[in-house]
């Protein structure tokens, strides 16, 4: 058995609001394994940002950890870190690329500044090695005349050498865990490609695992490994991504994968999900998903299904049971 | 471009204004006419003329020299209260706006208490309990000043500690040292800088005004505010001596009012 990076058992995260406490993650429960690419889908308001800034240990003000561990290759609950702590790992041993390219850099320093930062931090190399060092990652990014960039504003700057001088300050530090918030939702199709391309290459190069979350399945199939399906801060469904993509289990899944704009298609109304994702304080026991379910039972209203596993696949629906085979669909 | 144009007077007289009296500060360091505390009995109330283009006091004094000292006065007092307001107010507000919660609780109350007296009775009151001076006038004015930096920082904290570039630097490892100096204070300078330089004609107005009353600057030093106090029994029959006082008081104050505004709209106009 392989050593896992990081396992997370049984996360709770909660708001804290005047009124209550509100569970936005319910007992999340998920490995990822080394040089493994993980990635995490569902809806906006499903949890996948909290999930990142939780084992960052970055929560917003109100939000905190009330149950359950993250631990990184087998070491302490990082739950229980101090903020001291916390900082030799951040950007250390993981470390977590933005969405937006454009509001991730700090618009008065160079970006080269801006990426060897982690290595003023965390090591006690010269200026001229480190500054070596960051010049010879640029390059490795895809950034051509790294040298001259090195001293560029990101102003000076297009969008998608921008989310390269992101991914280059997330590797520098060469963390055994990325996270990959929506790292190319903000960038259009072309350049889209080109940075998938950059994720495929350091997937082969660097043996680091990632956490890649996105809505979008085209760009998840093009890097995942596995895929985890968060609803209302719960898993539902997990798998390897091309068993998902064939063959969903789980409602919500079929009707993600159902929505895709594919080609095919053309001429026929975009298939939509009905309904919304619930809002924190409208959440109940039953399953999740209820509200919007086109195959709900009368079970799902009040009872929580359990997490069967089904050959590669994890669901948490009450259609199924461990001994089923995988339904013909 | 003519929108430009409007927009940037009031910031060039501003900026003339305080160019001005900072000359006339410099000037006064090494040269004034006549040696500003020098009594001459058998000059008193001498009307504008060659000799002194202001006139003199009721003292025989040049007012020319004593306008030129006591905008040595008025710098020292505006640059040192501004830098005590500014400090504690940095401190405060950067503080309750990074770190959030129970903290910023307690500073903002803390703020609040300090804002409940109106900001001359605050001055006065400390200056009571101490004593009259240049050195608690800069602590009283200072501490005068303190609420609206502490508003001003802490509220452009809150606003850039949201962009994700200072999330971005605390994912590197960074502390909150590097990052409320690094990231986020390079960022919110402007604010500062138009907040600074409007509190500074403040100051000065407060400083004449604490003067005026007596309680702030003690003679011998200069001060704008104590020479229009001089010359309040006068002015009947010396009127160049108020008129050329309170009209210097207002150019300060007003330049420093117009660069701050200045600075404030073309700040407005990048973003």
């Amino acid at each position: 058995m392989v050593e896992p990076i990081l396992h997370i058992q049984d996360l709770d995260v909660s708001f804290t609001f005047p009124d209550g406490q509100y569970k936005a993650i319910d007992s999340l429960s998920f490995t990822v394994y080394p040089n493994e690419v993980v990635g995490i889908v569902g809806e906006s308001g499903c949890g996948k940002t909290l999930t990142s800034l939780a084992i960052m240990g970055m929560l917003p003000d109100n939000a905190s950890v009330t149950n359950g561990s993250i631990r990184f290759r087998h070491q302490r609950n990082l739950v229980d870190l101090s903020e001291r702590e916390w900082q030799s790992i951040r950007g250390r041993a993981i470390s977590m690329i933005f969405q937006e390219p454009m509001t991730a850099l700090n618009p008065l320093y160079p970006v080269g500044r801006q990426i060897s930062e982690v290595l003023i931090k965390h090591t006690k190399q010269s200026r001229k090695a480190i500054k070596e060092q960051t010049i010879q990652l640029m390059k490795q990014v895809g950034l051509p005349r790294a040298e001259a960039l090195y001293h560029s504003y990101p102003h000076q700057l297009s969008g998608g050498m921008r989310q390269r001088i992101v991914i280059a300050m997330a590797l520098i530090g060469e963390p055994d865990l990325i996270i990959a918030d929506e790292p190319t939702t903000a960038l259009d199709v072309t350049i889209q490609s080109q940075i998938l391309q950059l994720f495929r290459e350091l997937k082969q190069e660097k043996k680091a695992s990632m956490l890649f979350i996105s809505h979008d399945w085209g760009v998840l199939s093009q890097v995942c490994d596995r895929v985890l399906v968060l609803y209302a801060g719960q898993l539902v469904e997990a798998g390897p991504i091309s068993r998902l993509v064939q063959q969903p289990l789980h409602p919500y899944t079929k009707g993600l994968i159902r929505s895709i704009p594919d080609r095919a298609k053309r001429g026929e109304p975009l298939y939509t999900i009905p309904g919304r994702v619930p809002p924190l304080k409208e959440r109940h026991r039953g399953c999740p998903f209820y509200d919007r379910c086109r195959e709900r039972m009368e079970i799902c209203r009040t009872v929580r299904p359990k997490t069967v596993n089904i050959k590669e696949q994890m669901v948490q629906c009450h259609l199924y049971t461990e001994e089923m085979d995988v339904p013909s669909s | 471009m003519e929108m430009k144009n409007k927009r940037s007077i009031p910031f060039l007289i501003g900026i003339s204004l305080v160019l001005l009296m900072f000359v006339i500060m410099i000037t006064s360091l090494f040269y004034t006419p006549y040696d500003p505390n020098m009594m001459q009995t058998d000059a008193r109330l001498i009307k504008p003329s060659l000799e002194h283009p202001f006139g003199t006091d009721n003292f025989g004094r040049d007012i020319l020299s004593r306008i030129m000292q006591g905008s040595q006065t008025a710098f020292i007092i505006g640059l040192s209260s501004v830098s005590v307001g500014l400090f504690f107010g940095f401190m405060i507000g950067a503080c309750a706006g990074y770190f959030g919660g129970w903290i910023d609780e307690l500073c903002m109350r803390f703020i609040d208490a300090l804002m409940a007296f109106p900001g001359i009775l605050l001055a006065i009151m400390l200056i009571t309990v101490f004593e009259p001076g240049m050195k608690n006038t800069i602590f009283a004015l200072g501490i005068m000043s303190i609420p609206t930096f502490a508003r001003i920082i802490r509220s452009s904290f809150m606003q850039t500690k949201q962009f994700d570039y200072v999330k971005a630097s605390k994912a590197k490892g960074a502390g909150s040292t590097h990052v409320i100096f690094q990231h986020i204070l390079p960022n919110v300078m402007s604010p500062i800088l138009v907040a600074a330089t409007l509190s500074f004609s403040g100051t000065i107005l407060a400083e004449a005004g604490l003067s005026y009353l007596g309680l702030g600057v003690q003679p011998p030093d200069p001060s704008w505010g104590r020479m229009l106090k001089e010359a309040q029994p006068y002015i009947a029959t010396a009127p160049w001596y108020v008129i050329i006082t309170g009209t210097m008081i207002t150019l300060m104050v007003l330049g420093f009012n117009l660069l701050g505004d200045g600075i404030r709209d073309q700040q407005d106009k990048k973003s």
